[in-house]
């Protein structure tokens, strides 16, 4: 009878756990990065519905604000009112949602990049809204964007777009003469409006009204100046072109500002709103 | 560090053999796997805090939305011509609706709850609340809905001046013929068991433009 042989069992080596301690450590650190995905998910979402019932309010506060309106004045029309905006890509003007026309002579642009010239006496009374479709940073490319003058006008450029990380709010009341802003604070998928350009001559020029305000998490409701609140909100009031007795309102909302001060500088919207409104409906 | 060693077995075969670990092996193994678990513990409860607090804050936004909601279209139903009525007082209103029925006026109230901390919504024939109304014709009489719960405050006030920063208002007047808007503020708290999350206010401005 031969002598039971024992099976002799190999342990495992400290490298093999080492390694396996290594892969379960890359596993869990994939399942961990989720959290702050979801966090900040659910803050946009937070974000949304807050923007949502800030931007209630907001119409609230414009539908309630007679004397507010009753400043917006009616658009004129101007003979400069076409032709605004020029835009192109390198050779061609299609990247450019929206706009087509032809090259102007405000610089010439490498290929790839975007560039959009607005000339501000011709969006006299309008809210003129202005997308960088082509190019942008993330290619390598530049968008660029510039205000033409041809008169006295006092015009306002908005961004609105929500994502935009450099942020370019501007006005001015110039002379013939060029505004360049930098390349590399546009990207693609940006979207500006340009409003209140109006030339000095016209006193009836439509002359948009800003009106500000607090969030919906900031009781007592009230207008007084110099509280930091958490969310407010910009409304930016209108009349249609069309008809004097209709208003637009552009409510962007933003997180995070002295409402004090006029949103400006780079603070990025966190939401856009457009309704209108009939004077029928604002007693 | 180095792996066993092979050795040759006691009864001479060439099967190679290693040995097992030694001890201080295992308590290096041990002691990296405790400072890996520790800080993916740390990791771990961090995030999951910072996701319950996320819960609670979209669990409380989204109930006053929908409450808010709620009055929103409830006060749309002010009539747009004819008797209106309106009665405002600091911690509830009751108005006077549009009939689900031609003819069937009906009377909408809001009451707030301070025992149990709720909102509750009635509907009833006439302005006394005295007789219970069916407004959405289900077979029951549409009193006593709570549409908040979790409550810790509930003011209501009106304005009927020409600015929004005007005065608002509430027990005094006439609202019924110059109301232009009614503000609620409200103060939730989390129903969300052991939540962390402070009470959290919201001020919503519902205009009323049937005048």
């Amino acid at each position: 009878m031969y002598p039971r042989r024992r099976r002799a069992i190999r342990g495992v080596t400290i490298l093999e756990i080492l390694i396996a301690i290594f892969v379960m450590l890359i596993g869990i650190t994939g399942v961990v990065a989720l959290f702050p995905v979801g966090v900040r998910l659910s803050q946009m979402s937070a974000d949304d519905v807050i923007s949502a019932m800030t931007a209630q309010n907001a119409l609230a506060a414009v539908r309630l604000q007679s004397g507010l309106l009753n400043r917006v004045k009616p658009y004129v029309a101007d003979d400069n009112e076409s032709g605004d905006v020029t835009a192109w890509n390198g050779t061609k003007s299609e990247c450019v949602e929206g706009f087509t026309g032809s090259v102007a002579n405000v610089g010439t642009p490498a290929p790839g990049d975007t560039k959009l010239q607005v000339t501000c006496a011709g969006v006299d009374g309008r809210s003129l809204d202005i997308r960088a479709a082509g190019g942008g940073r993330e290619m390598g490319d530049n968008c660029a964007l510039v205000l033409m003058t041809s008169g006295n006008v006092l015009w306002k450029l908005y961004r609105l777009d929500k994502n935009a990380t450099l942020t370019q709010f501007a006005s001015g009341a110039t002379v013939s003469t060029c505004t360049n802003f930098p390349a590399d604070a546009i990207v693609t998928g940006d979207t500006f409006r340009l409003i209140g350009a109006r030339d000095a001559n016209k006193v009836l020029a439509t002359v948009p009204e800003d009106f500000y305000g607090s969030g919906p998490l900031d009781p007592p409701y009230e207008l007084g100046q110099g509280a930091v609140k958490e969310y407010g909100y910009l409304a930016i009031i209108t009349r249609v072109k069309e008809s004097t007795s209709t208003f637009r309102v552009d409510i962007l909302v933003f997180k995070g500002y002295d409402k004090s001060l006029p949103p400006e500088g780079n603070l990025p919207a966190i939401a856009c709103y457009t309704t209108i409104l009939s004077s029928d409906m604002l007693k | 560090m180095n792996g066993p060693s092979k050795t040759w077995s006691a009864n001479g075969s060439r099967r190679p053999r290693r040995r097992a670990f030694t001890f201080i092996e295992l308590i290096v193994a041990v002691g990296l796997s405790v400072i890996l678990l520790r800080g993916m513990y740390t990791v771990l409860h961090s995030a999951t805090d910072l996701t319950t607090l996320s819960e609670e804050k979209m669990s409380l936004l989204l109930e006053a939305s929908a409450i808010f909601d709620y009055i929103g279209a409830d006060l749309a139903r002010v009539p747009f011509s004819g008797q209106r009525y309106l009665s405002v007082t600091s911690s509830g209103l009751i108005f006077k609706a549009s009939s689900r029925t031609a003819g069937d006026d009906v009377y909408i109230k809001y009451e707030y709850d301070l025992g149990g901390k709720k909102v509750v919504r009635g509907v009833y024939k006439d302005q006394g609340c005295t007789v219970a109304e069916d407004d959405d014709g289900d077979g029951h009489n549409d009193v006593g809905m709570v549409i908040g719960r979790s409550v810790q405050s509930f003011d209501v006030r009106y304005h009927a001046s020409g600015d929004i920063d005007g005065s608002w208002n509430t027990g005094s007047g006439d609202p019924a013929k110059n109301t232009r808007a009614i503000r609620f503020i409200m103060k939730l708290s989390s129903m969300i068991p052991g939540a962390s999350l402070a009470d959290e206010t919201f001020t919503i401005i519902i205009p009323i433009m049937s005048l």
